[in-house]
């Protein structure tokens, strides 16, 4: 690990007066930017595109603005990267897959507009799993993204890239999607903030879809308090997604330094914790404890039908992920990659009985859950129930507790994706003896996002999980890596 | 459970044999583990499948 000693490492939030008051231009940060991608991603392979003259070009337009007094808010001359399933307009969008290659969208998806129109500066492409669809981002046609924690390790998926480059300090923050995990379980394996807003809260218009009644689109960041400021720009609702919500988009920082004292804080006694590796146990724990000594109390509450959750959640995204797909798996199906192949074709499989039984048990979820939350404000639980996996080895069983890795990567994530409720996966320590990211779920009411944000930033405020960073960061400031 | 020609048939597409038992027997287990949803609850139960009308702007 290393102390924070780059322009690149410095959170948004830290940016911000820096840009702002002129100490720190959007070029020079942009520079930093591109010359650490150049510097690492070869290692990493977090870029499936990196834009440079695209992003050297809104870096200058925004230092022409803020030198003339215009200041477009906190993401202003801000460098942010973008999940390769959200358009930008004239760049591919790939979506991971050969298929997709030359998909050239000729406009912004929603969220990449709006960030674009607060003055951020894209700098590139993430990689992915294949079509979103898997928690490894083992890449058969743009290559395995690596996790910067461990270079043999998996960053998570499916938006690995993103997460990675995060950690790495390859963007400020990035855009990513979740449709069973795929903001926070790589969120957790590479010790940073992964928001999955309400469905319906972000505009997923322009996003290539997975499964359309579980896909979200969020921010991930290196602190609870950027996952907001996103959210913030990204937010509100847009005639493009006739899913999203027209409900007023509050103040999403508002709250942030609001503490816990008197919050009751749920721990589920079913599902989440019965497949836990001891170590993602040990630090859940604790940070439960942390959050109980903030003042909250915590209550151990019941959710009977979500140990059905990771079925249904199944069953409803490969027939989803199938009906999208389906022409392509008829005429090009060799060029899928296999996991991704097998796990689509299965959709086709699904009867319509069992798809409807599905979403019959999602309704019976967000009952449980709305039961639960006539008792506690929030739900805690491990985002994932394992550390990073090594590369290579994900669909054999294996880790302490001798499980294939695939087969459980969503399963205390998915849940949320069927209720569409918000939660965030906040970093909460290091496994021993392999120094790897754990990352604690804060799951919330529907659109409660402020309030997952304040018990996040409560227990980030507590800790100091946030100020570490990846042994690679360590090797571009020319010190020895701390782990 | 579906056999390996109903996978074949469905699928639409050659398969050698171990692909489509591996797809057989990943549709057998999807399909056994909904089977144990509880039927009781699932009978009482709409699915949140409903016209979603579109922000009000």
């Amino acid at each position: 690990m290393t102390d924070v000693t780059d322009l690149c490492d410095l959170e948004i939030g830290e940016l911000v007066p820096e840009l702002r008051e002129r100490r720190v231009s959007p070029v020079e940060l942009t520079e930093s930017y591109l010359d650490r991608i150049e510097r690492l991603d070869p290692q990493l392979n977090t870029y499936i595109r990196v834009m440079p003259d695209e992003a050297r070009a809104a870096a200058r337009e925004a230092e022409r603005e803020i030198a003339r007094g215009t200041w477009r808010g906190p993401l202003h001359g801000v460098p942010l990267g973008i999940k390769d399933l959200f358009d930008v307009a004239g760049v591919p969008t790939t979506m991971g897959s050969r298929i997709l290659r030359d998909n050239v969208p000729t406009r912004d998806a929603t969220v990449v507009a709006r960030l674009k129109s607060a003055g951020a500066v894209i700098l590139g492409k993430h990689n992915l799993h294949e079509f979103a669809f898997g928690i490894t981002s083992e890449n058969p046609h743009f290559g395995v993204v690596r996790n910067p924690w461990d270079l043999d390790r998996v960053p998570g998926g499916s938006s690995g890239g993103t997460a990675a480059a995060v950690a790495a300090g390859l963007c400020a923050a990035g855009m990513g999607s979740d449709t069973g995990a795929s903001i926070r379980a790589p969120a957790s394996f590479c010790g940073i903030v992964g928001l999955k807003p309400t469905y319906g809260r972000v505009s997923r218009a322009g996003a290539l879809p997975l499964a359309w009644s579980l896909d979200h689109a969020g921010p991930l960041a290196r602190s609870v308090a950027d996952c907001a400021l996103i959210l913030q720009a990204i937010a509100g609702p847009d005639p493009r997604d006739p899913a999203t919500s027209s409900l007023e988009v509050p103040d999403f920082s508002a709250e942030l330094d609001q503490g816990i004292r008197g919050l009751r804080l749920g721990v589920p006694r079913e599902y989440f914790f019965d497949i836990v590796e001891p170590e993602v146990k040990r630090l859940i724990d604790l940070a439960v404890a942390t959050l109980g000594r903030l003042g909250a109390e915590i209550e151990e509450v019941s959710l009977p039908h979500v140990e059905h959750a990771q079925v249904a959640g199944n069953v409803i995204m490969s027939t989803e992920a199938a009906a999208w797909h389906d022409t392509w798996l008829r005429e090009r199906p060799g060029d899928y990659g296999a996991d991704v192949l097998q796990r689509i074709r299965g959709g086709l499989l699904v009867r319509a009985t069992e798809y409807l039984h599905s979403q019959q048990m999602r309704a019976l979820i967000q009952q449980d859950f709305a039961h639960v939350f006539e008792r506690v404000q929030v739900v805690l639980s491990p985002t994932v129930p394992l550390v990073a996996p090594p590369i290579g080895r994900t669909q054999e069983p294996g880790g302490p507790l001798n499980v294939v890795p695939r087969s459980i990567a969503n399963r205390t994530t998915v849940p949320c994706n069927l209720t569409g409720m918000p939660a965030i996966s906040v970093p909460c320590g290091f496994s021993e003896p392999d120094g790897l990211p754990v990352g604690l779920q804060i799951m919330g009411p529907a659109f409660a996002e402020p309030l997952v944000l304040r018990v996040a930033a409560a227990y980030e405020a507590a800790t100091e999980w946030r100020r570490q960073r990846p042994p690679i960061s360590a090797a571009i400031h020319g010190s020895p890596p701390g782990r | 459970m579906a056999g390996m020609e109903e996978v074949r048939r469905i699928v639409g597409v050659e398969l050698s044999d171990a692909e489509a038992e591996a797809l057989a027997t990943y549709y057998a287990n999807l399909a056994r583990s909904v089977a144990a949803f509880p039927a009781d609850d699932l009978r009482r139960t709409e699915p949140p499948l409903r016209s979603i009308p579109g922000p009000v702007l």
